[in-house]
């Protein structure tokens, strides 16, 4: 995004050929970004599948999920609303498109933080990267190494909403920049989509039959 | 919300329906005396066929050009398969642990 | 969306500060020279390396004057200790897999021509261009960090094996500090590469000028694309293995540990992790690695040799496809390098299948170079030698590649110097001749001065008699049983190969000293060759039509426009025997399909 100031088409435009996408090349290369984290989360998730599927003991701890369904609820509704920013964006809704976009923000930074509270929760229980309560210490190490790696994608993705957002209330960005940052917003939320199932609910104790 | 903001967000809002009720069904199957593939095979369904509305529709992929979507989903279908070579081993990981031979 | 937008064409002016023109700068060609530069000092620190452990290998206990200067321990008396052997063997591979062979064909040559192969004025987004080379230097100096900070660099090999790489300093000098760095350097070098492939693939899009249609970019344009496409997926997924790998060392996780292991007669403290996990993971990225070493090699072979020989190659589309195909494929062979290390015997059978095919592409690229050139009068000065020099070392390469790809031949070659031969061949002095016929055909491009021709045939010359000298005994070590990544071979049954050994050392340091002659004429000719015309070798694409060195837009406020295919050789125009591609002549005989 630090690319804004580079006159986009603006000067005489040169005569080119048609790109084969049709989309602006900001959006191709955060589609092309958006691949490669899909690698980088798909690697982590393999080497949790991979020491899960080959541990017989692994334990399935978690009680209540009331929490995770919590922020899975916020996530997807900041989805929502980010798209709602990005519409009004479009229609030349400045004010709206400002206003959703901050309010995405906010739901970005609750649920970083209720992500947080939830470790503090695990470490009070005594889950470390090393240790906890239950069994093998591959669960903890690979707890905090996917859920951590999403935290730190919701957390960057969170600042780059209010850099956007700033910048475009500036005049300095337009509704092309705040579709790039949308489709990292809902790439971060799909993948704490994927989080909730495979993270949390696999390691849901089964009631009692 | 003004027209414009309500503009083409009926879609979205569907959509996000359906995102609330697949997240539901799962947890709900979280809760169930379900075990082993038939978690993985339930949990995987549902969140496939979420990614297909979050990257059809969040996303905007759907709207893309097709040559655009068949690059983005043919790359990533194929680079993902190539990553299931590791469930042999780890197979084969659990069968030596099970029964108490070879590396543990 | 406005329409325009979709070309992101990057406008900015001319910098004017010293800093802005050398330093930091958001020329493409600029970042194009800068990672040259650090590939050359790569492929220097890289060949000092390789000495040291050849004049060991042949003569353990010959001091070598000033090694201890590397080591605070691990030369004594100037003579490397068993463990000193093997970190200088990791640094060795690290620095040339990773700094040279990826850096080079890639990043260097591909930054300074890729846009104007496409007719674009730089990157799309020049910010990121910068900061993929700032990222990439780095990467490179923390690595170098790593011999003068705790008991010195990992001795893991440039593969960084579990569990010896995770367990930390119990496993021997350089796996406690060792490998966090080595990790932290590679994580770092993968972000650098993320950048580039972001850049080059959008470039290749969307920057193409006016009649530049994709089957229109010459090969090394193709090849390039093909390999950023391979770098996003490929380095994407080392970078979170390393983070990993740091985890199991910092925080003591055990993700690459299994339980009960003793080492060093300490039984460890980790449980439950597979030390195949690593190897999945690493040679997922590791097998497309080799790849993304040696395509842009094939791209910019087959364009110096069509120059070269005054005509197309037999087929644009095929070399494209079979270079695809390459891509493709590597993905699918990655356990070749597991066969032998406890893997799933049924996954063995499942990698060789696809190995086996990998050679089909292979073969028709080497095919059709040779079918182009049977009859071809080929000009033959450096570069063109370079490139066949490139077609041999493939070819050597890849047949003892047909042996390997067979699990159970394999069993018996596994980590012997068989291995080594046949990714020295492929990899390492292939990727190695492309660059050096990249060098000779577009030093003029861009340095703006030629280099002596005939100091480059001697130097081709005695290279490739050197090479030849270095690493074909090697097959026959392997097939002696000669094993891997050992100080020195003091075995019975290996005793009577010291002479090979030492007819080898002699055969390095005689290759290596010729490189001086490389150097020489690059540094003479860079502030004193003649002076570069535009387009000294009549060649029809676009970086031939703009002046030597190229302006900072490369085609000084003019848009170019094409109406040909890459390689109009061979006909009747009025500038000779060939027909640029942005010359709007029609002559008969010129192919044009759009
Ligand atoms: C003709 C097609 C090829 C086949 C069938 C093939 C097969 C193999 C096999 C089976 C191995 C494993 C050997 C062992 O560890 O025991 C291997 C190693 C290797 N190959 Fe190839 N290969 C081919 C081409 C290439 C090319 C084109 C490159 C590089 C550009 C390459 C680079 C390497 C490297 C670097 C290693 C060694 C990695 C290490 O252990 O450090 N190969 N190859
Ligand atoms: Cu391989």
């Amino acid at each position: 995004m630090s690319e804004a100031h580079v006159t986009m088409g603006a000067h005489t435009a040169a005569p080119m050929e048609a790109p084969p996408f049709a989309i602006p090349s900001k959006k191709l290369a955060m589609w092309l970004f958006v691949m490669a984290d899909v690698m980088t989360f798909a690697a982590c998730v393999a080497a949790y599948a991979f020491t899960r599927n080959a541990t017989p003991d692994w334990p399935r701890p978690f009680h209540s999920v009331t929490a995770v369904a919590v922020m899975t609820v916020i996530m997807l509704t900041s989805g929502l609303t980010m798209l709602i920013a990005l519409g009004a964006a479009k229609a030349g809704d400045k004010a709206g498109a400002f206003r959703w976009m901050m309010i995405t923000a906010v739901a970005g930074i609750i649920f970083t933080l209720l992500h947080i509270r939830d470790w503090m929760g695990m470490i009070d229980q005594g889950v470390g990267l090393l240790h906890n309560p239950w069994g093998t210490a591959a669960f903890g190490a690979s707890f905090y190494a996917i859920t951590g790696f999403s935290l730190l994608h919701i957390s960057i993705g969170t600042i780059a909403l209010i850099i956007v957002a700033i910048r475009y209330q500036g005049g300095r960005y337009n509704a092309d920049d705040i579709e790039i940052v949308s489709i990292f917003w809902q790439f971060v939320g799909l993948v704490w989509l994927f989080i909730v199932p495979v993270v949390y609910l696999m390691n849901q104790t089964p009631a009692a039959r | 919300m003004t027209t414009a903001e309500r503009h083409g967000i009926g879609k979205y809002v569907a959509v996000y329906i359906c995102l609330l009720v697949i997240t539901a069904l799962q947890f709900v199957i979280g809760y169930q005396n379900i075990q082993g593939t038939q978690l993985v095979v339930r949990m995987l369904t549902f969140a496939i066929i979420e990614t297909l509305l979050v990257v059809l529709f969040f996303m905007n992929l759907g709207s893309e050009k097709p040559v655009f979507v068949k690059f983005v989903v043919y790359f990533m279908l194929f680079v993902l398969a190539t990553m299931n070579y590791i469930w042999t081993d780890s197979f084969r990981l659990l069968l030596f642990r099970l029964t108490k031979v070879g590396p543990s | 969306m406005h329409d325009t937008s979709t070309h992101a064409a990057a406008h900015h002016g001319p910098p004017t500060s010293f800093i802005r023109k050398h330093v930091f700068s958001l020329d493409h060609k600029v970042i194009g020279k800068q990672y040259y530069g650090l590939g050359l000092v790569a492929v220097i620190i890289g060949m000092v390396l390789s000495w040291v452990m050849r004049i060991h290998l042949a003569w353990t206990a010959y001091p070598i004057p000033g090694l201890h200067l590397l080591s605070g321990t691990g030369a004594p008396g100037n003579v490397m200790t068993p463990e000193f052997y093997l970190q200088v063997m990791t640094m060795h591979a690290t620095f040339m897999v990773f700094f040279v062979l990826t850096v080079v064909p890639f990043a260097a040559f591909g930054n300074f021509f890729l846009p104007i192969h496409t007719g674009a004025e730089d990157m799309p987004f020049p910010h990121f261009n910068m900061m993929s080379f700032w990222t990439t230097f780095v990467a490179f100096c923390v690595m170098l960090l790593s011999f003068f900070v705790g008991d010195g660099p990992t001795l893991g090999g440039w593969t960084q094996y579990a569990p010896l790489s995770a367990v930390g300093a119990v496993a021997g000098p350089g796996q406690g500090s060792g490998v966090i760095i080595w990790a932290t350097s590679i994580a770092i070098f993968c972000v650098g590469q993320l950048f580039g492939a972001l850049n080059f693939i959008p470039n290749v899009l969307d920057l193409r000028c006016k009649g530049m249609s994709m089957w229109r970019l010459p090969m090394p344009t193709w090849a390039w694309f093909i390999t950023s496409c391979m770098g996003l997926t490929s380095f994407s997924v080392l970078m979170p293995a390393c983070i990993l790998l740091i985890l199991d060392h910092v925080a003591g996780t055990s993700f690459f540990v299994a339980s009960n292991l003793v080492i060093n007669d300490q039984l460890q403290p980790h449980s439950g992790g597979s030390t195949l996990l690593w190897q999945h993971l690493f040679w997922f990225f590791g097998h497309p690695e080799v790849y993304i070493a040696i395509v842009p090699g094939m791209g910019i072979v087959s364009h110096v040799l069509i120059t070269n020989m005054r005509k197309p190659m037999l087929s644009h589309r095929v070399l494209v496809y079979s270079m695809g195909a390459l891509a493709v494929l590597s993905y699918m062979v990655y356990g070749h390098h597991m066969f032998v290390s406890g893997m799933n015997p049924f996954s063995s059978l499942v990698f060789s299948f696809p190995t086996l095919l990998i050679t089909i592409p292979s073969t028709v690229i080497v095919l059709v170079w040779i079918g182009s050139l049977y009859g071809a009068k080929l000009r033959i000065n450096a570069a063109s030698l370079f490139a066949l020099g490139f077609i041999s070392m493939f070819i050597t390469g890849g047949v003892s590649g047909f042996f390997l790809a067979q699990p159970s031949i394999q069993i018996l070659l596994h980590a012997t110097y068989f291995v080594v031969a046949h990714f020295h061949f492929t990899m390492a002095i292939a990727a190695l001749f492309g660059i050096f016929s990249g060098t000779y055909f577009w030093f003029p491009k861009m340095w703006g001065r030629m280099m002596n021709d005939n100091l480059g045939k001697l130097h081709f010359w005695l290279t490739f008699i050197g090479v030849y000298a270095i690493f074909m005994p090697m097959h026959y070590l392997g097939l002696a049983g000669n094993v891997r990544r050992y100080q020195a071979f003091v075995v019975d049954y290996m005793q009577p190969l010291v002479g090979v050994h030492q007819f080898i050392t002699i055969a390095a340091l005689f290759t290596g000293a010729v490189q001086l002659i490389f150097i020489y004429n690059f540094i003479h000719s860079r502030f004193w060759g003649e002076p570069a015309p535009e387009n000294p070798w009549q060649g029809t694409s676009l970086e031939w039509s703009v002046p030597s060195p190229p302006p900072h837009d490369n085609f000084g406020g003019k848009h170019p426009v094409v109406y040909h295919d890459p390689y109009q050789y061979g006909v009747q125009s009025s500038t000779g025997d060939y027909l640029m591609q942005d010359s709007p002549e029609q002559v008969k005989g010129a192919q044009d399909e759009p």
